[in-house]
């Protein structure tokens, strides 16, 4: 069930995300991991020292494309240019997956820079699915769709979160990238179950996973990536795995970088949930 | 339906973009926590709902707060200098209104701060930014551009007379009126600017380039600068030394050696690119 069409079959198990900081340490010593994660967006450049970096790390590992400017939830659809670019890195990369967020964040060529969520209507699905067809039509790699962490609903929703990623999913016919951390941030914002979010969702076509820190403030959770990761969202993950089964795994830490050896110990505590999952679906 | 969509998205949008007012502008850096904006809740689109324990304006006031924080956190990363030589408050009142009036058109923050420099130059009077701040703005970014541009297959110093040639993208030729260049290098050595620094007006000429990894910058001559420029608004070796020869810059005979040194020297370093398919009317910057 984990190693799926969705992930092309992967074997890949717990990745870190590729952050500035780590990359001479990465580059001189060469840690024994399987993937490091990419932001696409970082990596549409013409050329210069980020793209240099990156050639030498895929001489050694295996690289994943994660976007965060698709804009999937659109209403003026997918950029073009954008989805070009897009597919010349993956023609670089060699990314086995692509994926990007179920929001939108720019209209009228203004960008946002963040992830807006989208109101859970039928016209969104619609909308959401047509964008995600076009992607699917140009990328030759499968797109896989993330679950956003949000801090606010609109009035004209009939439908839960989960149940609209679901139907997105299931509509464009993709795989899902799990954010356990965002359900978790999702559910303390909105009031709602996490273990309803989780259980109620097509399993079949979860491709990865995320696992992240967040801030927690008066007015509510922000998906910041800047914290070891919450021990609610490692039972989530516990369980979400059982579920899945041996899914690719990524932590994401993205501010208040610590050091390499603090970020890959993080990561690796998501291998206390994986031997025995592996003897049972090995069985 | 969509058009509703699409409604609510610029709704959204433009809610997101309005100044920051209240607590949210409280807990920042920038001044006038009572502007003349009312407090938070104005401006928090109809269709947010009220969620959890917040409120619909609490929790949209939450994008807001993520909306300016991590684009003036952003520029205040892209333009150290400047933003230490302004001071916080100025530098953070500096891109406020830099970003009202010019807000983000590129999906990658990187590309930010492009228009800083221009902005200070065009609003004088309204920013009371002083003179040196264009040149630090313009310096920064040129880093920035340095960092990610293209490097194509140079060309030798025997190829530069038999096709059309180009500088390299990651080439920034840089006309300024203050030191700027040795208040990064000092920057850079640990020495911090200090707020007082107020230079006197001074042109320089300084190129800005890429050699393997590293970014490096130094001043050149006024005929070195001009003969680069010249090289890379004409795209020929032969109609640049012609523009230098007929232009207010005297060319004695004296000068060839150098000029032949330069060029060697140039060369070597691989700042010259074949021209093709390369616009000249979008040569380096000034």
């Amino acid at each position: 069930m984990a190693r799926n069409r969705f992930n092309a079959f992967s074997t890949l198990d717990i990745g870190i995300g590729l952050r500035s900081p780590h990359l001479g340490q990465i580059l001189a010593q060469r840690p024994a991991l399987s993937w490091f994660e990419i932001i696409s967006e970082n990596y549409m450049v013409e050329g210069g020292m980020a793209l240099a970096a990156l050639e030498r790390i895929l001489e050694h590992y295996t690289v994943v494309q994660h976007g965060v400017g698709l804009n999937i939830g659109s209403a003026q659809g997918i950029d073009g240019e954008h989805l070009q670019r897009l597919r010349r890195l993956v023609a670089r990369t060699g990314s086995p997956w692509v994926s990007d967020h179920l929001s939108w964040g720019s209209v009228d060529g203004h960008y946002s820079h963040d992830l807006l969520p989208l109101p859970y209507t039928w016209e969104a699905v619609d909308l959401v699915v047509e964008n995600l067809k076009r992607v699917q039509g140009e990328l030759e790699v499968p797109f896989v769709v993330e679950n956003l962490g949000s801090y606010a609903t609109y009035g004209q929703s009939i439908m839960s979160e989960w149940e609209f990623l679901a139907e997105v999913a299931e509509g464009a016919d993709v795989g899902i990238l799990l954010d356990l951390n965002n359900i978790y941030v999702s559910s303390v914002n909105h009031a709602f179950d996490p273990w309803r979010y989780l259980h109620a969702l097509p399993h079949e076509r979860i491709a990865q996973f995320h696992v992240a820190g967040h801030s927690v403030h008066p007015e509510g959770i922000v998906d910041t990536h800047d914290h070891p990761v919450d021990e609610a969202v490692w039972a989530l993950y516990a369980r979400a795995i059982e579920l899945a089964g041996p899914t690719p795994t990524l932590l994401e830490w993205d501010a208040r970088i610590p050091s390499f050896e603090e970020v890959y110990a993080e990561a690796m505590k998501a291998k206390r949930y994986w031997p025995a999952l592996e003897m049972a679906h090995a069985s | 339906m969509r058009a509703e969509l699409l409604h609510d998205q610029r709704v959204f949008m433009a809610a997101l973009r309005a100044p920051l007012r209240g607590e949210s502008r409280r807990r920042s850096s920038l001044v006038d926590p009572d502007a003349p904006w009312g407090p938070e809740s104005e401006g928090t689109p109809s269709f947010i709902r009220a969620s959890g324990a917040r409120s619909a304006s609490e929790s949209f006031e939450l994008y807001r707060r993520q909306y300016w924080y991590r684009l003036l956190d952003s520029l205040e990363e892209d333009f150290p200098l400047l933003a230490r030589v302004l001071g916080r408050s100025a530098f953070w009142r500096l891109i406020e209104a830099y970003l009202s009036a010019l807000p983000s058109r590129s999906f990658t923050l990187r590309h930010l701060g492009r228009g800083l420099a221009d902005f200070i130059r065009e609003r004088p009077a309204e920013l009371h930014a002083p003179q040196h701040a264009e040149d630090i703005a313009r310096f920064e970014y040129a880093l920035c551009s340095t960092f990610e541009a293209a490097s194509v297959s140079p060309l030798p110093a025997e190829a530069l007379k038999r096709q059309p040639i180009a500088l390299q993208a990651h080439l920034h030729l840089l006309r300024l009126r203050s030191p700027v260049d040795v208040l990064h290098r000092r920057a850079a050595k640990g020495q911090r600017p200090s707020v007082l620094w107020s230079p006197a007006p001074r042109k320089r000429h300084v190129v800005m380039y890429r050699e393997g990894l590293q970014i490096r910058y130094e001043r050149l001559p006024l005929l070195a600068f001009a003969i680069l420029e010249a090289i890379a608004e004409t795209q020929s070796l032969e109609a640049a030394m012609e523009r230098i020869a007929s232009g207010s810059l005297t060319l004695r005979g004296s000068d060839i050696p150098r000029v032949r040194a330069w060029f060697a020297q140039w060369a070597a370093r691989g700042w010259f690119r074949s021209a093709e398919g390369i616009d000249p009317s979008r040569s380096k910057e000034k």
